[in-house]
């Protein structure tokens, strides 16, 4: 009697400290916090189809003005500075990366933020213990989807800051398609210790600055009426979940114009583009390469040809589902 | 597998095949899986040792379609072809530089030949549980209508536009999903097999 007291009372007391911590879900909206709060410095691996390269990061938040730089310490010097919602980026040569940085002004991550509860509706949350990631404790979190719709993901989490160390998106198969995971890093710094000017190695290269325009209709080809010139189409089909993330009509050179839409259930995101048929698109077909794949589908609608791509991080099959439930609209 | 069938293999993915071997070991693979396996395998390794650009390239289905004329009466028998085996060879290559057509086939099946035609807006049915897809989608007899530049042009220019809708998708995705910069990330890995990106480095 005595010793099923004490297995008890053992019982209770190991318990404690879990019930003390927070849900996965909590962990994963502090994950998305700390990523944006935070202010961190480091180096991270970056693993795909084979190749692995080293990256360095560092972010600031301060005075509400989130301030971030991520270098590549492999290869062509290639820099993305992002000062509050300016983006810039630096590289050599010819290069330029060129972002739009259409999404209005908000939170970051705030379908995220937003969604996090549903996230158990297609994906189970469970926790797997503790781990170490770059000198740092962490709780490892796998969240494995409910169909087949999606990858899993494997997550190491600071286990102070809750900021991501590791992950690992993972098939249906257990098979790593991307790995993301820091090799050292230092977090909770103050501002000024967090180094954030661009490198002189860029100096010289060419400079990329990316602003939110200041009329999105001037660039963005809409008609005299306001409305879009580009094509109105809806998914008749997506894996349940996700939503509408950010939408806007984008003009391509003279003769192309077309939209996209990008949806996300807060995991993962793909991105549908729908063009008219013109010079140069793509030939129809699927392309893959580690966790992204890339959908192209030529479909015929009102006597016009139009070119559907859907590019995201699921599997061929979601994508190639959803490039099929695209329906466009007179 | 026989060690023959691994040789053809190796020489089909070479470019190094003739018009017969391409078709014999063509009509193998549509009957072993096990030799499909072992295709894929070896594509991922090659690709994966040369870090070529390949692992980003569409399969170019209406490129391969346009390349390779359905109709394989152009080959010859067997007792023909050993008859004259250097002159069946040479007009292979010269026309098709062997190579490049080599690759477009080998692409369309390290991608499991997951093509669908441009016209009929149709999707396979059986994709979901497609996982090893049939062969017979892979007429090798080649029209001299297109011309390996044309492929190669035709090439660049896909790599170049995949690239711009991965960069879009990828500054969505990191202004919508959890994961910070990490989009970025990915965006810039591909940026770097880009051809362009070659020339840039040099």
């Amino acid at each position: 009697m005595a010793k099923l007291g004490l297995s008890l009372g053992l019982g209770i007391l190991l318990s404690l400290p879990v019930l003390a911590e927070m849900s996965p879900q909590q962990q994963l909206v502090s994950m998305s916090h700390a990523f944006k709060e935070q202010n961190y410095q480091g180096i991270f691996i970056y693993g795909q189809a084979g190749k692995v390269e080293s990256l360095s990061i560092a972010h600031v938040m301060e005075s509400g003005i989130e301030r971030e730089r991520l270098v590549h310490l492999d290869g062509p010097v290639r820099e993305i500075v992002r000062n509050g919602h300016s983006v810039t980026c630096v590289h050599p040569g010819d290069q330029i990366l060129r972002l739009e940085h259409s999404i209005p002004a908000g939170p970051f991550a705030q379908v995220f933020n937003k969604d996090v509860a549903k996230l158990s509706g297609f994906y189970n949350l469970q926790p797997k213990g503790l781990g170490r990631v770059a000198g740092h404790m962490a709780n490892v979190l796998y969240i494995i989807p409910k169909d087949a719709y999606r990858y899993g993901y494997r997550l190491w989490l600071d286990k102070e800051s809750n900021l991501l160390l590791k992950s690992e998106m993972v098939d249906q198969s257990g098979r790593i398609l991307e790995r993301f995971q820091f090799t050292q890093l230092d977090i909770g710094l103050k501002a000024e210790d967090v180094v954030l000017q661009a490198s002189p190695l860029t100096k010289g290269h060419q400079v990329a600055q990316h602003h939110v325009p200041a009329s999105a209709n001037a660039v963005t080809g809409k008609t005299a009426t306001g409305k879009p010139a580009g094509l109105s189409w809806h998914l008749a089909w997506m894996p349940k979940g996700y939503t509408k993330a950010s939408q806007e009509n984008r003009y391509l050179g003279q003769q192309q114009s077309g939209k996209k839409q990008m949806y996300t259930d807060g995991m993962s995101a793909f991105t549908v583009f729908v063009e008219k048929r013109g010079q140069g698109n793509l030939p129809a077909g699927i392309s893959r390469r580690g966790a992204t794949v890339a959908v192209v589908r030529h479909s015929q609608f009102n006597g016009g040809q139009q070119v559907i791509t859907v590019v995201g991080e699921v599997p061929s099959m979601t994508a190639e589902k959803i490039a099929a439930s695209v329906q466009l609209m007179p | 597998m026989s060690e023959k069938t691994r040789e053809a293999i190796s020489a089909l993915m070479d470019g190094e095949a003739d018009e017969l071997e391409v078709h014999r070991t063509l009509n193998q693979l549509k009957d072993s899986p096990e030799l499909r396996e072992q295709w894929q395998r070896y594509h991922l390794m090659g690709a994966v040792l040369k870090e070529e650009a390949g692992a980003i390239n569409l399969n170019l289905a209406d490129a391969v379609a346009a390349a390779i004329d359905e109709d394989n009466s152009d080959i010859r028998s067997p007792v023909e072809h050993s008859s004259a085996p250097v002159v069946v060879r040479s007009p292979w290559y010269s026309r098709f530089a062997g190579g490049a057509v080599a690759a477009s086939v080998a692409l369309a099946v390290v991608l499991g030949f997951q093509q669908f035609n441009s016209g009929s807006g149709e999707l396979p049915t059986q994709l979901v549980q497609n996982t090893s897809p049939s062969v017979q989608a892979m007429p090798v007899a080649v029209t001299p209508a297109v011309s390996p530049v044309q492929n190669t042009q035709q090439l660049a220019a896909t790599q170049e536009k995949l690239q711009q809708y991965l960069l879009e998708h990828a500054e969505h995705a990191a202004l919508n999903t959890s994961r910070g910069m990490m989009p970025f990330a990915r965006v810039a890995s591909f940026e770097q097999d880009s051809p362009m990106k070659e020339g840039a480095r040099k």
